[in-house]
């Protein structure tokens, strides 16, 4: 065999194994996914928390619907969502709700969420609930990120490609930079979270 | 030849480090939102080159959009009038199967490493692939089947049991890797301490010294197969939810027909892989045994190192 061919060889043989084992592994593989979006509650300028809010694929809402369909119905009644929001509200402390914030890049740390609610929309399921802030915060002197995402990402969480951070109580100097996150991976470094800063002026 | 060899054998072992760096639980994700225990966050610290992770994010979007026509499609089945939606779902099951296995869990790294290892016949490297996958389904059949119907299990209690039979399915690959390095470094080892040549020694025989025996390859076709396709759980039990179990049963079966091609291509690479290897020493008795050997003992690592790391990972 010439040193030519051997060579080539050589290239196919390492490039073939390559392919056959590196990337085996590493393919993102999420099994739930979740539309999102974020309102930002201003009083008086502060913000004062953030309500999350979730909307689930068709394969999860009708898993999850037809476990807590208690009566059978096939309707996820009020009392039944209920019950659905309170267990995730549990389970959910768990994995921090899969809602990540800082303040001036400071994590903060969520292990409780208020108006946990679930409820059925235009045949999906959605959650609500709301994240407190420790003290109230004001926009203009500290920067508030928010990325939601699963770091096993089992669940991918998309927020809403037009209007993932909204505001509510009026905090018009306000505008979203939404970015994927410059620092920030999952999933073997394949998936860069959807990154939202509030950038707020004083006037 | 002897840097190629170095070269494979420290791919082989970047890529062992590499899964071994990476375990992921991600069904724990499943549990937080219906019931149970919390998921474990894990770093993520090798980053893949720009262009693997732009495909497979192309891959991820038509996956997810498969996946969310497959929802429609489902409930589409429910109007028994005309055939059409059940064949639409017959199809876009099996298209979903295809870009599905591109993601973990079908048994690419083990029937890649085990072919690679000790198999030249590219029609039995294939076949094993197959069955592995068809496999699968029949497990996620089985699962749905015995859990959701029989037992009344909830949904998402049953697609979190796709964890558990993952980690059996880890722990055979341990004991598959065990037992392969076991014959293929004894054989190795004999040849080394028998001092002669064996001249008589075609690729049949090294196969076989790398032991490519069928009862061997049912435990591969076994080791992956006892691990359900997690598509296939997640359809089935929508199916249920929809009162339409045959419906969902065509659809997993379609699946795996797709994983069947992905994980296909992968074992038909890996054989060829091993064809090449023994082609470029063929002109000498030595070196090609020093080549099977190589990738005898480099495959059978991986898939040792690949079940122990997974299997410890899933306990």
């Amino acid at each position: 065999m010439s040193i030519g061919a051997r060579a080539a060889a050589v290239v196919v043989f390492t490039a073939t194994f390559l392919i056959v084992l590196a990337p085996a592994r590493a393919p993102a593989h999420p099994h739930v996914w979740i539309d999102a979006f974020v309102e930002v509650v201003f009083d008086r300028g502060q913000i004062t928390a953030l309500r999350i809010n979730w909307t689930f694929d068709p394969f999860f809402t009708g898993m999850a619907a037809a476990d807590f369909d208690a009566d059978g119905n096939a309707e996820l009644d009020q009392a039944e969502a209920a019950e659905l929001a309170a267990n995730s509200a549990e389970n959910l402390k768990d994995v921090g709700f899969f809602t990540h914030v800082w303040l001036d890049g400071d994590p903060l740390d969520i292990a409780e969420t208020q108006d946990f609610k679930a409820w059925m929309e235009d045949g999906r399921l959605s959650f609500a609930f709301t994240v407190a802030m420790p003290r109230a915060v004001d926009p203009t002197e500290t920067t508030l990120a928010i990325s939601l995402y699963d770091p096993t990402y089992y669940i991918e969480i998309n927020p809403d490609p037009i209007d993932p951070l909204r505001f509510a109580g009026g905090a018009a100097a306000c505008f979203a930079n939404v970015q994927p996150d410059p620092q920030r991976t999952i999933y073997f470094g394949l998936v860069r979270p959807t990154l939202m800063q509030l950038l707020c002026s004083t006037s | 030849m002897q840097h190629v060899l170095a070269l494979a054998a420290f791919l082989v072992l970047t890529v062992a480090a590499f899964e071994a760096a990476t375990p992921v639980h991600a069904q724990d994700s499943m549990r937080v939102l219906g019931g149970g225990a919390g998921a474990e966050e894990r770093a993520a610290p090798v980053a893949p080159p720009g262009f693997v992770a732009s495909v497979l994010a192309d891959i991820r979007r038509i996956q997810r959009d498969l996946q969310t026509r497959l929802a429609g499609a489902v409930g589409a089945v429910k109007d028994r009038s005309s055939p059409w939606p059940l064949l639409v779902l017959i199809g876009l099951s099996f298209a979903y199967g295809i870009f599905h296995a591109a993601g973990p869990g079908h048994g690419k790294v083990v029937i890649s490493a085990y072919l690679l290892a000790g198999e030249e016949h590219l029609r039995r490297g294939v076949l094993l692939a197959v069955l592995a996958a068809l496999l699968q389904a029949v497990t996620a059949i089985a699962l749905v089947g015995i859990l959701a119907l029989a037992l009344g299990a909830t949904n998402l209690a049953t697609a979190d049991r796709v964890g558990t039979l993952e980690a059996a399915s880890y722990g055979v690959v341990a004991l598959l890797g065990g037992w392969m390095l076991w014959r293929i470094g004894r054989e190795a080892w004999l040849h080394r301490a028998g001092g002669h040549h064996h001249h008589d020694h075609g690729h049949g025989e090294l196969a076989r010294v790398a032991g490519a025996g069928w009862r061997q390859a049912a435990v591969v076709v076994l080791a992956v197969g006892i691990r359900p396709c997690s598509g296939a759980v997640i359809v089935l039990l929508f199916a249920l939810t929809q009162g339409l179990l045959a419906a969902g049963v065509l659809a997993a079966l379609a699946m795996s027909v797709g994983t069947a091609i992905t994980v296909s291509v992968l074992a038909a690479l890996s054989v060829a892989l091993r064809r090449g290897a023994l082609t470029l020493t063929s002109g000498s008795n030595r070196w090609q045994a020093v080549a099977a050997n190589t990738l005898g003992l480099a495959g059978a690592a991986v898939v040792t190192l690949f079940g122990v790391t997974f299997f410890v990972a899933a306990l």
